[in-house]
């Protein structure tokens, strides 16, 4: 009996080989510079590049900053309204792709185009799209007699946010789609036949069963589509930049300016230790809800 | 009765009108790619916009090998996806049977770990990513890539190989135990050649995920000819001005750039919602 006992202590200690090389990768990609993401962020790099201590001071120049709050209010709106619209157009297209027609299949893989394409050429074509000159959105709008002059949707300070979230919304929705459609097929069929049966309306089906035995899933895909969104940096930085005059910028991409553009290597360490703590609240709840889900079989 | 069939009949044409609407417009920018790729440069900047080229210019996908630098691109596109692939299978494999079959010391926290790191955006700590890499001198490097796209592509891998490892009955490794395999070889000679379907799907999403990669492949490489396409084609269009880009040419890459991975996508479509949301802690 202890000899079996150690016998297993020593297995315990064996398989741990396995994941030595994970664990290898891991601590020194992504431990060790979260710590120093911390370190960082209390130190100003001076001109001669020396390094000061500088204590809370640039998490006070965050704060301070009057470019600050338009940041925030950027990414609060890139990733609610962003993730809400996403999920609200992926309950649409799942409905209609639940349903049984013609050319089913095909329009299924159809909409998982804009997701596969790489973010960059998504971004290039929209760009091209968006041009007030030789754009083809404008044409559209001038052809529909919407307008007289060109729009220039990027360069605008109040289109630009829009805009940019129109593409990220435009790439992620079909995948949405795909997973609230899956969870749909999940939910047994004789639950309609009896509503039906009962004279229940489609409306009704969809707000007694449908949206019911969907919504832990559901729930679960919002959180890790806003985790997603707060980290998206390529579409905001390949589009616009932020700009004009921060109008787009979004916490990550504040990031990256700062670190690598302003060479304020010191302030982008501290919202990345902001980003890091919010990022955090969000995981957690993507764990929690994720052991709750429920799945009707 | 007429009258439910003819109300059945207006909402099947109401059902089949929304279909195409929604198709037209998720594929709108697509086919906008493609109509540009097709047209002469002139006719790019020509207005009022067509969306069917005056005349077809089907040489631009000939032409643009040789007027923009994209072979170079694709090329190292392939070493670095490749060399991620081979690093991040032999690395997942055998962590996702450990988190599957195995038990050993931390299993629980360290799994937790797993599931954590794939929320935070590699751009939170581009700052130590970019001074560790230049410490050992890897910046500007094909290995700086693989081992990014290797590190933050791992948690999501793992979740993947190890949900198909749980599908694998226990009794299969137990008769193996029997008949006298270690563990290491149960691994490669069952569990392996078992679940080969589910080791394509996490390659394929290896691939897919470190061709469209971005943020490491513009801030680490400086060398023009070491830059995946992806960069390289961002850059045609940051280094010119609006009207100085050679649009057509810009879309005919990206028609290239875009054609594997979409081919890709739809091979594996039934398995991409599933390893999105994967891993739960049970």
């Amino acid at each position: 009996m202890i000899k079996s006992k150690n016998f297993k202590k020593n297995d315990k200690l064996i398989n741990m080989l396995y994941i030595i090389p994970m664990c290898i990768i891991f601590i020194i990609f992504i431990v060790i510079p979260i710590l120093k993401i911390f370190n960082l962020s209390v130190y100003e790099r001076k001109i001669n590049g020396t390094l000061v201590f500088v204590g809370l001071q640039n998490f006070k120049d965050f704060f301070t900053n009057p470019d600050t709050s338009l940041m925030l209010l950027n990414t609060a709106i890139w990733v609610f309204i962003g993730t809400a619209c996403k999920i609200l157009l992926g309950i649409i297209m799942a409905l209609i792709l639940y349903r049984n027609f013609f050319g089913k299949k095909v329009a299924t893989a159809i909409i998982l185009i804009p997701y596969a394409m790489p973010a960059a050429v998504s971004c290039m074509i929209w760009k091209l799209m968006y041009n007030p000159v030789f754009g083809h959105i404008n044409q559209i709008l001038r052809d529909l007699n919407l307008i007289d002059k060109p729009l220039n949707f990027l360069g605008n300070m109040n289109t630009s946010l829009l805009a940019v979230m129109l593409v990220n919304i435009w790439a992620v929705a079909p995948f949405c789609a795909l997973n609230i459609l899956s969870s749909m097929y999940s939910i047994p069929t004789y639950l309609y036949e009896a509503a039906k049966l009962d004279g229940a309306s489609y409306t009704k089906q969809f707000f007694q069963i449908t949206l019911p035995l969907i919504s832990s899933s559901l729930r679960t895909l919002t959180i890790l589509i806003g985790i997603w969104a707060f980290n998206a940096f390529d579409v905001i930085f390949m589009m616009t930049q932020g700009g004009p005059a921060n109008s787009s910028l979004i916490m990550v991409n504040d990031i990256y300016q700062n670190a690598f553009q302003f060479n304020n290597r010191g302030y982008s360490a501290a919202i990345s230790v902001i980003s890091f703590a919010l990022l955090s609240i969000f995981a957690l709840l993507y764990i929690k809800s994720k052991n709750s889900e429920v799945t009707y079989e | 009765m007429n009258k439910t069939l003819a109300k059945k009949n207006t909402l099947s044409l109401l059902l089949n009108l929304i279909v195409i609407i929604m198709l037209v417009i998720t594929l709108y920018p697509v086919i906008v790619m493609i109509s540009v790729s097709l047209k002469k440069l002139n006719d790019v900047f020509s207005v009022p916009v067509t969306l069917i080229p005056k005349d077809f210019s089907f040489e631009n996908y000939l032409q643009v090998f040789k007027k923009m630098n994209i072979t170079s691109g694709f090329i190292s596109s392939i070493i670095i996806t490749v060399g991620t692939i081979v690093l991040i299978t032999s690395i997942s494999i055998p962590a996702a049977f450990a988190f599957s079959k195995l038990d050993f010391y931390g299993k629980k926290p360290l799994y937790f770990l797993v599931l954590v790191s794939q929320m935070f955006a590699p751009v939170i700590i581009i700052i130590p990513l970019y001074s560790l890499l230049n410490k050992i001198n890897l910046i500007d490097t094909y290995p700086s890539l693989i081992l990014m796209n290797t590190t933050f592509n791992l948690a999501f891998i793992i979740l993947m190989l190890k949900s198909t490892f749980d599908s694998v009955p226990k009794e299969v490794g137990e008769a193996a135990k029997i008949d006298g395999c270690n563990s290491i070889m149960t691994l490669l000679r069952i569990y392996v050649p078992v679940s080969s379907t589910g080791i394509a799907v996490a390659i394929i999403f290896a691939f897919t995920r470190t061709w469209n990669e971005f943020l490491f492949s513009f801030t680490f490489m400086s060398t023009t000819n070491k830059k995946p396409i992806i960069v390289s084609l961002y850059e045609i269009l940051k280094n010119n001005p609006t009207l100085g880009v050679p649009w057509h040419y810009v879309m005919t890459g990206a028609v290239y750039t875009t054609v594997p991975l979409v081919v890709l996508f739809l091979l594996i479509r039934n398995y991409i919602t599933g390893g999105h949301t994967e891993g739960a802690i049970k």
